[in-house]
């Protein structure tokens, strides 16, 4: 195999970071994420507290270096409950044809018509305010996205000389779409679920800025950054580092679905 | 008299949403052992009739049959062994090949369709398959990405052998290819035919493939076969004008 | 031939890869004629769209450069050429026949408006005329509907009768023809083969041909040169290279065409071509 673009290193290289501080936050973070020093409220960086503290003395890095694993979770599970319907949606609209094709196909176009983070929002609320309620909403919104996604490769696919000499053989659906449709579709869905990791980051950082997504005291980055905004242009620290912790994520994922798209292409080069 | 192996009998064929037919009552038939060619220019309707032949398209009006034995017209309604009776090399060896895929398991997939067969046995089969295409063994790890166009066709053509046809349409198998690797693959095809006695069909543009390795030639135009007959009656007096505008206009050494 | 309009001098051409600088064109020498068709016979690899894109000034930047060598074109030397001269020159002295006639067009834009571009320094009326009359000659049957056409609506056929257009309207002094009807059925190509042979012949206007196809080299060109792995192995007349071939390699390749032996008989000679 070639070694991977230079962007592909440089996102993934973000991304494992994250993904390590997410997973070892307990054992990184200098102090407690809810630990509250009256005395320090406020106070902005410095040695002892590199990204400054929050109003209850918190201490800022600790809450993000703990908000990472629900902002990185949610992002995830976003991505994998869009992934996973819009697979399966897409695949059988694609292989089956006909009046379920019609449908969902239909679905998918009213769905994508509408202001995915307004309905998200009014799904939240109605379910009650939770990461977890958020996480299902906003992921069942982008289920339509990688439906048309799905459908449009694998009609592609469906015509290809491999597929049509397997049938000629004797191969029938389920044979076509485990070994022939699935992993051709497997590299395109990784670059699409990598951007939309990215995409992901910030409509739950988004949700939870505005109160739907993580419930106080949970550290979770859009929750932190809306501690902050109350207090932007005095005590800016507290705003400012957990929404470049979200910016560096989105960009990291990004990079590397970049890159992930130039690498799995057989064309650029052997 | 020779048993026919594969007989299409007034094939008419509309596309959904075209209104001009691909085919308007077509006959056409392949003697077994045999070497048929379908000679037309886009549009003429001759990748149709492989698709009806092998079951890809069905078509409003006629029949399929092979060796006298009526064919479903839906590839789907078919026997398995009526499917792998007849086997198709595509024009494109880009897209006939599984990119993900190592040679070793595209040649052997109509065997590994067929049973459970473990890797190991696949494998031997496969360098067996190669060698019968005259494809060195070290290429059965290879994707098709890091094999030439030549050697994707032979690929395609083993894979299609694996599965004992009886019948093998061949829908511009060379068209793609620098001329001396075409000659090469035409004569593997001619060895593969002599060896297996495969009834083959080839549809094709160039004249000269069709000439080289066909016996009989149909001749069509949008939609309609215009002239058929022996190869060699049909190249030296062509009797219909469209025929006879299709040889002069082929280019050739030492003509014009 | 007393001045040659082109005169290709030790051409070599390199393009990048993971293995460092891959030579592609090693030490290529041709000259073409006023009114000339020379034709450039290989295989895949064998250098000739190379050869093609160094005339034209279109090697990839920083993947492809030609290492030494001179194109003499009238009293310019090419490869010293910046990329503001080449837009003086090229689709006005030098123009190209592509072979991919789809990607070559602008899907947005009605043939009308592609062959009035060809025209630089025309006026809109004119041009208009002209570009219809181009089209009446390259054998169109309504050449006022296929000036309203946007390019998807044509056929293969159609689209590259287009492209000559364009590269006919401009005057060319060289035409560089890159396989121009490997896509096209052959009585289409025969029309195309007719028609470049007229603006050569008639018109004085040069030509390379490059081509993989032997027939065609035969039906078009005056003189022949067959290119493998980036050097020429046989040069002269089309009549010589392709009757009387010197050159192994071009025996081969006329052996390995069908149609020079009877039919069922194996092509390539025992022991490989």
């Amino acid at each position: 195999m070639r070694p991977p673009p230079i962007i592909m290193q440089v996102g993934g290289g973000i991304v494992a970071v994250l993904a390590l501080v997410a997973l070892l936050a307990p054992w990184i973070a200098p102090y407690p994420p809810e630990a509250v020093n009256a005395g320090m409220a406020f106070a902005p960086p410095s040695a002892e507290h590199w990204a400054g503290a929050d109003g209850l003395g918190r201490d800022i890095l600790s809450r993000i270096i703990h908000g990472a694993r629900p902002s990185l979770l949610a992002a995830l599970g976003i991505v994998a409950i869009g992934l996973g319907g819009g697979a399966i949606l897409g695949s059988l609209a694609a292989l089956t044809g006909g009046l379920f094709e019609q449908v969902i196909m239909r679905l998918s176009e009213i769905a994508m018509a509408l202001p995915g983070l307004v309905i998200a929002l009014a799904l939240t609320a109605a379910l009650g305010p939770s990461l977890v309620n958020l996480t299902l909403a906003l992921g069942a919104l982008s289920i339509p996205f990688y439906v048309r996604i799905v459908r449009g490769e694998t009609l592609t696919l469906r015509e290809r000389g491999f597929v049509k000499a397997a049938r000629a053989m004797g191969a029938g659906p389920i044979w076509i779409a485990f070994r022939h449709i699935a992993p051709n579709l497997a590299p395109v869905l990784a670059v699409y679920a990598t951007m939309g990791l990215s995409g992901a980051v910030l409509a739950a950082s988004a949700l939870s800025f505005v109160g739907l997504g993580a419930q106080p005291p949970m550290a979770e980055w859009g929750a932190l950054i809306f501690d902050g905004s109350q207090v932007l242009l005095s005590e800016w620290w507290v705003a400012v580092f957990p929404g470049l912790a979200v910016a560096v994520a989105a960009l990291g994922f990004n990079l590397l679905g970049d890159g992930l798209r130039d690498w799995l292409d057989p064309r650029s080069g052997s | 008299m020779t048993s026919t192996a594969l007989l299409l009998e007034g094939i008419s064929l509309t596309y959904r949403g075209r209104s001009a037919p691909a085919l308007s009552n077509v006959s056409v038939s392949l003697e077994a052992g045999g070497s048929v060619g379908v000679v037309g220019e886009s549009g003429s309707g001759k990748s149709s009739l492989a698709a009806v032949a092998i079951g890809f398209e069905a078509p409003q009006a006629g029949a399929v049959s092979l060796y006298g034995e009526p064919l479903a017209s839906r590839l789907g309604r078919r026997t398995i062994a009526q499917r792998r009776a007849i086997q198709i090399v595509f024009q494109d060896p880009n897209s006939s090949l599984d990119p993900t895929w190592p040679v070793w398991r595209t040649v052997t997939e109509g065997v590994a369709l067929q049973q459970r067969t473990g890797d190991a046995q696949l494998r031997e089969q496969a360098e067996l398959l190669l060698a019968e295409v005259a494809l060195p063994p070290d290429l059965l790890d290879r994707r098709p990405h890091e094999l030439s166009g030549g050697q994707r066709q032979r690929v395609a053509i083993a894979r299609a052998l694996a599965v004992d046809p009886k019948v093998l349409l061949l829908d511009e198998p060379t068209s793609a290819l620098d001329v001396s690797v075409q000659a090469q693959v035409l004569d593997l095809l001619l060895d593969v035919q002599e060896r297996r006695g495969l009834s083959m069909l080839l549809i094709s543009h160039d004249l000269d493939v069709v000439r080289h390795l066909c016996t009989r030639i149909y001749v069509m135009r949008a939609g309609h076969v215009v002239e058929s007959g022996p190869a060699e009656e049909i190249f030296a007096a062509p009797r219909q004008a469209y025929t006879q505008a299709l040889i002069a206009a082929a280019p050739r050494i030492g003509a014009g | 031939m007393s001045t040659p309009l082109v005169d290709v001098e030790g051409l070599c051409v390199e393009f990048r890869s993971s293995r460092g600088w891959m030579r592609a064109v090693d030490g290529v020498s041709f000259q073409i004629g006023a009114g000339e068709i020379l034709g450039c016979v290989g295989e895949s690899g064998s250098g000739k769209s190379a050869t093609a894109s160094a005339l034209l000034g279109l090697l990839p930047r920083r993947v492809g450069r030609i290492p030494s060598g001179a194109i003499r074109f009238g009293d310019r030397d090419l490869t010293q050429l910046d990329e503001t001269g080449w837009l003086g020159l090229r689709g006005r002295e030098i123009a190209l026949v592509p072979q991919d006639p789809m990607s070559a067009l602008n899907p947005t834009m009605r043939i009308a408006r592609h062959l009035r571009l060809a025209q630089r320094g025309v006026d809109r009326r004119e041009a208009s005329a002209r570009a219809a009359q181009s089209l009446a000659r390259m054998g169109f049957d309504d050449p006022d509907a296929a000036l309203r056409a946007y390019p998807f609506q044509l056929s293969g056929g159609q689209r590259q009768r287009v492209l000559l257009a364009m590269a006919l309207l401009a005057h060319p002094k060289l035409l560089i023809a890159d396989e121009p009807t490997t896509a096209l059925d052959v009585t289409v190509q025969a029309e195309i083969l007719r028609l470049i042979e007229t603006a050569a012949h008639e018109d004085g206007m040069s030509v390379l041909f490059i081509t993989h196809n032997l027939g065609v080299a035969w039906r078009i060109c005056d003189r022949i040169m067959v290119m493998r792995a980036g050097q020429i192995v046989e040069a002269g007349s089309a009549h010589q290279v392709l009757s009387a071939p010197r050159a192994d390699y071009t025996r081969a390749l006329i052996a390995s065409v069908p149609g020079a032996v009877p039919p069922r008989t194996r092509l390539v000679a025992q022991g490989g071509a």
